[in-house]
């Protein structure tokens, strides 16, 4: 292009219209959307391909990288047990979270639906207030509720009988209170979206089951939930994507002794950040990276069951 | 100063920036290429008369006095302190570091990160090249060796505060239990762990009060008391043989019973402390407050004696001088004149932490300290006999991350896990960690 100009000088109106309309407007559609992709190089793509290249490094951040090869991957897989057991860990919080959180925020949502109920805006502000509430103030307020000599909850299995539960020493205990923080927090989030749901199905539907004679129960059986279905999927990759990733929880209710609390991401980042093994941290970082796409897509197989039913 | 738990929700926000150190990290090479000159600049901003120090801390250092006196003295230099938590200063301090630029001209440190700062000194001036050498004598000599590098060249920063190890007790449980309540026949009394150990049992046997909160504490009391921890001077991981270390474990292990199983400055242990189910505490100076703060009530039941076999040191920091900072002369001036003996006595008046300066230990401030709160009179003057006790022992840069695991190891193990067991599986650890 640069040398045509030099060859025919004479003629200078060629340059203004070197691009046509549809070539310019192609332009300014790469410029407008550039910004996206210029932040996202920066804050996504880059820190990626460098966590790619840091995880075949030892590097304590501050001295000098040094190249190991494969040894991060063959030590994470071969002689770190606390890896699997923080895999497993994530994978037990998330199921104990998840599954009650949607049922209880189906029935939440289908009972705030009702047309009896008044005052709705009150309740549904009231169940989506958690969601915005610092996850700092809750971790702490519910670390102690959940202690063991002096916690409330305790205290109140005491009244039925119940011996105290040592939350922070067991399995299940910590399993349960890392679960409860999360629910508390996600149960109205996921209740707000299935009312959205809920409110796109035509009222007349109701009105014909009424008539039928069905009962309320039989209502959200046979015709709310296969209605909600394409709304279901979504939540429940979002609460997997989410589950994936439990970090703030864990690390202010504490981990356990036998690191029962540990997490994935917790690991992680105290490998980075508190013992500043960087390498291995990003090689921890990957092998997330591909276990997420695993869950995934197992996640698109289940979906694409359902949806063919 | 709350730390373990400051440390905990500052780390939570500093996870916030993982993405950023990363992105920041890619040009650190090209940091350190300006280093070279940044002292000369630094002596000709001062002398060309306007100079903003700034000093990174957490809260607790009490600088801000001080700070006030040095800018009237020194016309033209203003102090810029900047307070964040405890955990972050450290993470933005090395975050800086490594993207080469952002770190203050002062920066404290405490003695938890302080060997991984040493490790890479090549971020920080050495002190010795502004003639550190001549303050030597005004400080704890344990103290100023932590600051200093294997060879002893190389000096990284001014000794702050040191956290002396006492053992608060409750004078009433031990009445309760027909034991002696004067400190003196109490440090008698426990004169080894063992004996403490044996007198916690009669405590238990006669009250059905614990002796303390958890044995991870009981474990770090004795652990601190010894030279070689988990490594040797050379830097190798001596953790699975180390005498100290082994001792603090049996010793810990052994005293199961008469441990409340409470984590320290967490709300239970507030909640049991207001409620006087365990009888001693080991803490240092800047402990005390927390007590008074969650029991209130228990005001004037305490009194303070000497730990079982000397003292140990927890906490305590550094004031360094990062190579970033661009005017190095001037805050080495003002470093070593704010912790200077008089000044840090001044610190000290004003409710501050405990000096490493034991030149100002005779004096009547710190001498005729008393605390109605914890009975005893002479509160400071047994804190600084502590302070000249205290045998520092060689740390390494991992380690704080040994140091947790062995107490979450003590942690199953009062959870009922096999303490042989929980042992091996820490140290295994410790070793796979140390190899990363």
């Amino acid at each position: 292009m640069a040398s045509d100009q030099t060859i025919q000088p004479a003629q200078p109106k060629r340059p203004k219209k070197r691009y046509s309309q549809k070539v310019n407007d192609r332009r300014s559609g790469y410029l407008f959307v550039s910004p996206f992709f210029i932040l996202f190089g920066i804050f996504g793509v880059f820190p990626l391909l460098f966590t790619a290249y840091l995880s075949f490094h030892r590097w304590n951040i501050l001295g000098t990288r040094e190249f190991v090869g494969f040894q991060n991957y063959s030590l994470l897989f071969t002689d770190d047990p606390l890896f699997w057991k923080a895999l497993g860990n994530t994978i037990s919080i998330w199921l104990i979270s998840t599954i009650p959180q949607l049922i209880a925020a189906l029935i939440i949502a289908f009972l705030l639906n009702q047309a009896f109920l008044k005052g709705k805006a009150i309740f549904r502000l009231g169940i989506f207030m958690p969601n915005v509430t610092s996850v700092v103030a809750v971790a702490i307020v519910f670390s102690a509720m959940f202690g063991t000599q002096y916690g409330i909850i305790n205290y109140v299995l005491s009244l039925f009988g119940i011996d105290p539960i040592h939350w922070r020493g067991s399995y299940f205990g910590t399993h349960v209170a890392i679960s409860t923080m999360v629910m508390w927090r996600w149960v109205g989030y996921n209740s707000i979206i299935y009312l959205a749901g809920l409110q796109s199905i035509s009222k007349d539907l109701y009105e014909a089951a009424t008539i039928d004679g069905a009962n309320k129960i039989q209502q959200l059986i046979s015709i709310t939930i296969p209605l909600l279905k394409p709304i279901i999927i979504f939540t429940v990759l979002q609460s997997t994507i989410g589950g994936l990733q439990i970090f703030a929880e864990p690390m202010l209710f504490g981990v356990g002794g036998n690191y029962q609390g540990l997490t994935v991401t917790l690991y992680l980042y105290e490998e980075a950040f508190t013992r500043f093994s960087f390498g291995y941290a990003a090689a921890i970082a990957w092998l997330l990276f591909f276990i997420i796409i695993l869950f995934s897509l197992v996640n698109v197989f289940l979906t694409k069951k359902i949806k063919s039913t | 100063m709350n730390k373990s738990f400051a440390k905990k929700i500052g780390l939570t926000f500093a996870g916030l920036g993982l993405a950023f150190g990363l992105a920041a990290c890619g040009g650190d090479d090209d940091g350190d290429t300006t280093d070279g000159d940044t002292a000369d600049d630094g002596g000709d901003d001062a002398a060309a008369g306007e100079v903003e120090l700034t000093l990174w801390a957490w809260p607790g250092f009490g600088l801000q006095d001080l700070a006030s006196e040095y800018e009237e003295n020194n016309p033209g230099i203003t102090i810029n302190i900047q307070e964040a938590d405890y955990g972050d200063v450290h993470q933005n301090l090395i975050t800086a570091l490594a993207a080469g630029s952002g770190a203050p001209d002062i920066s404290a440190v405490d003695e938890g990160y302080l060997d991984r700062m040493k490790e890479n000194s090549q971020h920080f001036y050495n002190l010795y090249d502004f003639g550190a050498a001549d303050l030597q004598d005004n400080y704890l000599d344990w103290k100023w060796q932590q600051a200093n590098n294997v060879e002893g060249d190389f000096m990284i920063g001014i000794p702050t505060d040191v956290g002396p190890m006492v053992m608060a007790y409750r004078m009433d449980l031990f009445e309760e239990a027909g034991l002696p309540t004067d400190p003196d026949e109490v440090a008698e009394l426990m004169s080894t762990w063992e004996d403490y150990i044996e007198v916690g049992k009669q405590l238990n046997d006669a009250t059905g009060v614990k002796m303390f909160n958890t044995i991870s504490d009981l474990y770090l009391a004795i652990l601190e008391q010894g030279e070689i921890q988990y490594f040797d001077e050379d830097g190798n991981f001596v953790g699975d043989v180390s005498e100290q270390n082994k001792k603090a474990w049996d010793l810990a292990v052994s005293a199961k019973d008469i441990s409340m199983n409470i984590n320290r400055h967490t709300t239970e242990w507030g909640a049991a402390l207001a409620a006087g189910d365990f009888a001693t505490v080991f803490l240092p100076p800047w402990m005390l407050q927390n007590i008074k703060n969650d029991a209130p009530d228990t005001a004037g039941q305490w009194n303070i004696t000497f730990m079982p076999e000397g003292s140990g040191n927890f906490g305590g920091s550094f004031l360094t001088l990062p190579k970033q900072g661009e005017n190095a002369e001037a805050a080495y001036d003002f470093i070593t004149w704010v912790m200077a003996p008089e000044q840090q006595l001044q610190i000290f008046e004003n409710s501050g932490p405990f000096p490493s300066t034991p030149a100002v230990y005779d004096e009547p401030s710190i001498q005729e300290l008393s605390d109605e709160f914890f009975t005893r009179p002479d509160l400071g003057a047994i804190y600084a006999e502590a302070a000249e006790q205290i045998v520092a022992g060689i740390k390494g840069p991992m380690h704080d991350p040994i140091s947790q695991l062995m107490q979450d190891a003590l942690g199953t193990v009062e959870d009922g896990t096999d303490p042989d067991q929980a042992w091996e599986s820490a140290v295994d650890e410790a070793k796979r960690q140390i190899a990363r």
